[in-house]
């Protein structure tokens, strides 16, 4: 039962199920109840009227005189009967023929209700009074037949029950197609969810019902959030390498002092360190630079995305060319992350840059993973070099210049995206280096940390 | 309470002509039956309905050629009012014909 819909509908349905039973119960004994009521009153009457045309032909015997009694008395097994005690002496009305009631004791006074059955199985309504006569007790049973009745109240029960179930499916169809339609805002909110991840937009729609608002609302500031931790934390690591170039020059420059000479150990240490931290200062600028102003949460765009990274790198390296080939077949949008992609790419092609003299080739395919082939005109790597590079697992850092804290990252971003990259060396350009990535795009629905 | 009416009326022409000997019939038939002389009127009208579907709208029990009989007037939904003799021993059909 998770299903809000399912859930409304249930509770609706029971709730008026139970009205309607109740309704419907209630309706049938007030029915009864009112119908009986009438009856009894007019079956008093009656039984007064017969008291009145009772006569005593002695001290024991009584008549009535069949002339005056209402014909439906006479008529065999008519559902109209009546009976006169008086002592010893009976009176039974026509209609009973050759049929007995079974016959409450008499009553000592007043009147009662009751209930027997009659010819042909009829359930009577009997009403019994005892008066006085005469100074003799005389009782009285007058009797209805209830059949008729009871198929009226059974004819309200079957359309009642119809008229009901009719409404409740009606109650059912609406309740369902407003559900419906307060349900199309979470709906929307959905598809903005979806966008939002695909990096078409950066905040969800705040003109949602009053219902919706807190979860919207929550979402929007958990957004700005992380947009401006990832903003503050870009912004940090730059003002901190910026903030320690200036030291760094210094050490450098203070590498050169003649004091050093003597001491080429120290010399030949403190300048590879320092070239460390220039490295790694320089590769977190670029990365900064490459990574440019984006959404905090987004899907790599090649259309949105490709061309500035592109345009930085020609602006950082105006003496080289990038030729980019893409077989997108449609695509635009790629399931990897936005930031990771550019980290990826830049990476990647800053490196090719680097080396290139003149030339730099990227090529994009896109069927079912996404084939990223970078190649450029440098002087490649040793064959050594190039299996170990390939080798999972190992790090090149140390050893190959250039191609140092780049290609771990590179290297993590792929992992996690289950993909592969292999390394090889181009023989048209001069033995560049050739760099294969490909990506599959079903795994990465979910990036596999 | 409309039929109740119109019953009176029908039955004031009815019963003033009967009156006189109505009072004993039934307990009369009543006497026969207990003896186990005649069959009970309920057992007639089963047979009467499920040959002439209608309302019973008279009863009569009458003694002829020493026996008896029931005449049973029956309105069938075309409106038309049949009557129906029974020999009250058998139960057996003794004559049915439309009333003028």
């Amino acid at each position: 039962m998770n299903s809000l819909k399912l859930r409304l509908g249930t509770g609706i349905l029971l709730s008026i199920s139970v009205i309607f039973i109740l309704l419907w119960l209630a309706g049938s004994y007030s029915i009864r109840v009112l119908i009986e009521e009438q009856m009894s009153t007019r079956l008093t009457h009656d039984s007064e009227s017969l008291l009145s045309r009772l006569q005593f032909i002695d001290a024991a015997q009584i008549r009535i005189d069949s002339a005056d009694i209402d014909s439906i008395y006479h008529q065999a097994f008519s559902g109209h009967y009546f009976v006169i005690r008086s002592g010893t002496s009976i009176i039974r009305s026509r209609s009973l023929w050759d049929q007995d009631l079974q016959l409450p004791s008499p009553l000592a006074a007043g009147s009662r209700q009751l209930r027997l059955i009659g010819p042909q199985q009829q359930t009577l309504l009997v009403v019994q009074h005892v008066y006085q006569k005469q100074g003799k007790p005389i009782d009285i049973l007058v009797a209805e037949d209830l059949s008729s009745i009871e198929k009226q109240i059974k004819h309200f029960r079957n359309w009642f029950g119809l008229v009901a179930l009719v409404v409740l499916l009606l109650l059912v169809l609406v309740q369902v197609f407003i559900v419906r339609i307060s349900l199309i805002p979470l709906q929307r909110t959905r598809q903005q969810i979806a966008e939002l991840e695909a990096g078409q937009r950066t905040q969800l729609d705040s003109h949602v019902p009053t219902e919706l608002q807190p979860l919207v609302g929550e979402v929007n500031h958990l957004l700005s959030r992380i947009g401006q931790r990832l903003q503050r934390s870009r912004n940090a690591v730059g003002d901190l390498a910026h903030a320690l170039k200036k030291p760094l020059t210094v050490l450098t420059q203070l590498s050169q002092d003649d004091r050093l000479r003597q001491n080429g150990d120290i010399k030949e240490q403190l300048d590879y360190h320092t070239s460390e931290i220039k490295r790694s200062i320089d590769h977190v600028l670029k990365r900064a630079r490459l990574a440019g102003e984006g959404p905090a949460i987004a899907q790599f765009s090649l259309q949105r995305d490709l061309p500035p990274l592109l345009d930085t790198l020609r602006s950082m390296y105006p003496d080289k060319v990038i030729v980019p080939t893409l077989t997108l077949h449609d695509h635009d949008l790629v399931p990897f992350d936005r930031e990771d992609m550019m980290e990826l790419l830049g990476n990647i092609l800053d490196n090719a840059c680097k080396w290139a003299q003149h030339q730099v080739n990227l090529s994009l395919d896109i069927n079912t993973a996404l084939q990223i082939v970078v190649e450029d005109d440098g002087p490649g790597i040793g064959s050594e070099d190039l299996n170990r590079l390939t080798a999972r697992g190992t790090r090149l850092d140390e050893n190959i210049q250039g191609h140092g804290l780049g290609l771990s990252i590179v290297r993590d971003i792929i992992q996690q995206y289950a993909g592969n990259i292999s390394f090889t060396n181009v023989h048209e350009y001069n033995n560049g280096l050739c760099v294969e990535i490909s990506l599959p795009l079903k795994q990465a629905d979910g990036p596999s940390a | 309470m409309k039929k109740r009416t119109i019953f009176t009326l029908i039955a004031a022409g009815l019963i003033g002509s009967l009156s006189l000997t109505q009072a004993d019939t039934h307990d009369e038939a009543r006497k026969l039956r207990d003896q186990g002389d005649i069959l009970p009127l309920e057992t007639i009208l089963e047979n009467a309905a499920k040959d002439y579907p209608g309302k019973v709208i008279e009863v009569e029990l009458e003694s002829e050629y020493g026996g008896h009989q029931y005449e049973l007037e029956v309105l069938d939904k075309d409106g038309k009012v049949w009557e129906l003799k029974y020999d009250a021993r058998s139960g057996e059909l003794l004559k049915k014909e439309l009333e003028d």
